[in-house]
């Protein structure tokens, strides 16, 4: 382990990899910030510049992103009450507060503390359990790993989801667009329509910019663009070191909003926005004082800060030990590790080790490289809200027809995008959510395969995904994702209508 | 949102209907015991009508009121009217710019289909526009093309 970490240490601490960090976090840090762009619009527009990079710069960069991008989204939560991703609107409701107490530097720099806090747990958390989870999982056959694949999707449908028909109607949507090209075990040419271009298939990634980018360039058609976000927050920023007193004030509950945050993070489907609240909440209640929350109590920015930067690391830990994303964004990395020919499971541990730890180590100078940039250069980043958003969106669609192209230049990428940016707008516009969708066309050539090599070595009977232990604890687990909600509504019919309301 | 939901299941009725037809056309499996490539589709296609009808089903046991879609009246329709031309002329921009790149190349193509972009989403001032769609065009082309290596297209009637 040590020597693989060393040769990791060397790869992910060359100077262009550093590099390829930094930049990353600077756009993580812009694009987290910028309300209406997700991590994953950012991650989307980065990724097809990452192509004619290494594997290892690449994913330094993507990492960067990934890391400065949950911090980005609290700069605009605690500046302007306008959460920059979902992940951040817990911290808007006392770091808002702060910056009208003319404290907006010592939220942010909360902010940031906590959420290389939350960084550096779960990247522990990471390096502790993934190795071991990874040899556990080379035990799994198809069966056990089409029925943990089938368990992904189903908790995606059922934990982040209003309606769990409309999120498996997603998921089916998105599994049946996976069929069309060569199908993944015999090479039969499936929904071609007798073009040479669907034979490969529907590449994921223009599928992913459509649904992700080009829903939001539509909805913008719907009123007048911003030209620019209020600068009137912006004086207010002034020192962004917290004292010492106040850091250890909040200490406490950076190591609990980590380990929410991490813990979650691990749970498919589960991710940013519910671990920041479920942690903010957690910290209210144990508060000496719940009546200073909300009011600007550093604790209510350090809870969900340092969760949702948990959620980080703990959503890698499936996503690399098992090639099931955690959330959307680890989905988009799975991608990315793909086009350069690694494909995330309990395999690359054995075939790839050193790249493993190199994603380790990557992974812990983006956190360092968060904490530094954000700390210098918030009070210069901020200004980027004054970008008129038209300006902003127009070079999102650019983005996203060229970034599409790049892919293999091929201009039936981006007709492909096209085609699932106006499906993503729909979707979207009648609360069907994209989500499912998006894992499903990730996961769906290896759900195939699996569920087709299994029936094969068990001569077509089905019995055999029930009849080997972890493949039954899988179903179960199944089962009981997509019917504990179902139950709790018709028993609690109040409870089931907040939940919609989240 | 009843109506659309109904809406919604016809239309995942008719399209698994459709994916049923085509995957009837598909070949048998060729080796006894082994799921062929049209297995997976004939999975999905059940699981998408059993979900459609789910949908169906439950718009029928308690679905959403329409009255609040119904009230809004003549006042929003013509903001719709509005939004739904925009929305067409976008998407034939979008469409039109994958369209043409190849044939007008990059450099000429881009600068109109940002100016157009950004008209319709509202951009009043002119010349912010064009300065703005020359600028990114141009520095796009330099991260693209000299950056990442990345070749766009010329315009073939150069050629």
């Amino acid at each position: 382990m040590l020597d693989a970490f060393l040769v990791g240490l060397s790869q992910a601490g060359q100077w262009q990899s550093l590099l390829s960090t930094a930049i990353g976090v600077i756009i993580g840090l812009v694009v987290g910030m910028l309300p209406g762009l997700t991590i994953s619009s950012g991650i989307i527009i980065v990724l097809p510049l990452t192509f004619t990079m290494s594997p290892v710069n690449s994913i330094s960069m993507l990492l960067g992103l990934y890391a400065a991008g949950m911090t980005g989204g609290s700069i605009s939560a605690i500046l302007l009450n306008i959460p920059g991703t979902p992940s951040a609107s817990a911290t808007g409701l006392d770091g808002y507060a702060l910056t009208r107490q003319g404290m907006a530097g010592k939220a942010l720099g909360t902010a940031v503390i906590a959420s290389f806090g939350g960084g550096m747990f779960s990247l522990l958390c990471l390096v502790a359990i993934a190795p071991q989870l990874a040899r556990v999982a080379l035990h799994f056959g198809a069966p056990e790993l089409f029925t943990l694949v089938v368990f992904g999707l189903a908790s995606v449908c059922s934990f982040a989801q209003r309606s769990i028909t409309k999120g498996l109607i997603s998921a089916v949507l998105g599994l049946i667009i996976m069929t069309a090209g060569q199908d993944p075990v015999m090479g039969t040419p499936r929904f071609t329509f007798g073009s040479v271009s669907m034979l490969s298939g529907i590449s994921f990634l223009p599928a992913m910019v459509g649904l992700f980018a080009i829903p939001q360039v539509l909805r913008a058609l719907s009123g007048e663009a911003a030209t620019g976000m209020a600068a009137a927050a912006f004086s207010k920023i002034t020192g962004l070191l917290p004292t010492w007193q106040d850091i250890r004030k909040v200490l406490k509950t950076i190591g609990l909003g980590s380990a929410i945050g991490t813990g979650i993070g691990i749970i498919p489907g589960a991710a940013g926005p519910i671990a920041a609240f479920f942690s903010y909440d957690y910290a209210r209640r144990i508060s000496k004082d719940p009546g200073r929350f909300g009011r600007g109590a550093l604790e209510g920015v350090a809870a969900p800060e340092s969760a949702n930067n948990g959620v980080s690391g703990g959503a890698m830990i499936p996503m690399l030990t098992l090639g099931i994303p955690g959330d959307p964004i680890t989905a988009l990395l799975i991608g990315a590790l793909m086009i350069h020919g690694l494909a995330p499971g309990p395999l690359l541990f054995q075939e790839h080790a050193d790249f493993v730890y190199t994603v380790f180590v990557a992974f812990l100078f983006a956190n360092v490289f968060n904490l530094v940039i954000a700390l210098l250069l918030i009070p210069f980043i901020v200004r980027v809200l004054r970008i008129p958003r038209v300006s902003l969106l127009a070079l999102i669609a650019l983005l996203c027809v060229l970034g599409t192209y790049a892919l293999r230049n091929n201009f039936f990428d981006s007709a492909v995008m096209l085609f699932f940016g106006i499906l993503g707008f729909f979707m979207q516009k009648y609360d069907i959510p994209v989500v499912p969708m998006i894992l499903a066309i990730v996961l769906g050539p290896l759900m195939e395969e699996h569920l087709r090599v299994a029936l094969t070595i068990s001569k077509g009977d089905p019995t055999i995904f029930f009849l080997r232990p972890v493949s039954a604890l899988f179903i179960l687990m199944t089962a009981a994702t997509i019917l504990t909600p179902i139950i709790r509504r018709r028993t609690r019919p109040g409870a089931a209508k907040a939940d919609q309301d989240l | 949102m009843r109506v659309a939901n109904i809406c919604i299941s016809l239309t995942l009725f008719a399209f698994g209907g459709w994916y049923l037809w085509l995957t009837l056309g598909l070949p048998k499996r060729t080796l006894p015991n082994t799921p062929g490539p049209s297995f997976m589709p004939f999975v999905l296609v059940f699981f998408l009508f059993l979900l459609a009808g789910v949908l169906i089903l439950q718009q029928f046991r308690g679905g959403e009121s329409d009255e609040e879609e119904a009230s809004s009246g003549k006042a929003v329709s013509r903001e719709k009217l509005i939004f739904a031309t925009k929305f067409f002329l976008m998407l034939a921009v979008i469409g039109g710019y994958i369209g043409l790149i190849e044939e007008v190349g990059y450099l000429l193509s881009t600068p109109v289909f940002l100016f157009l972009i950004m008209c319709l989403l509202g951009e009043r001032t002119w010349w912010r526009a064009v300065f703005v769609a020359l600028a990114i065009s141009l520095g796009l082309y330099v991260i693209f093309h000299h950056g990442f290596h990345i070749l766009l297209p010329e315009a073939r009637f150069l050629d």
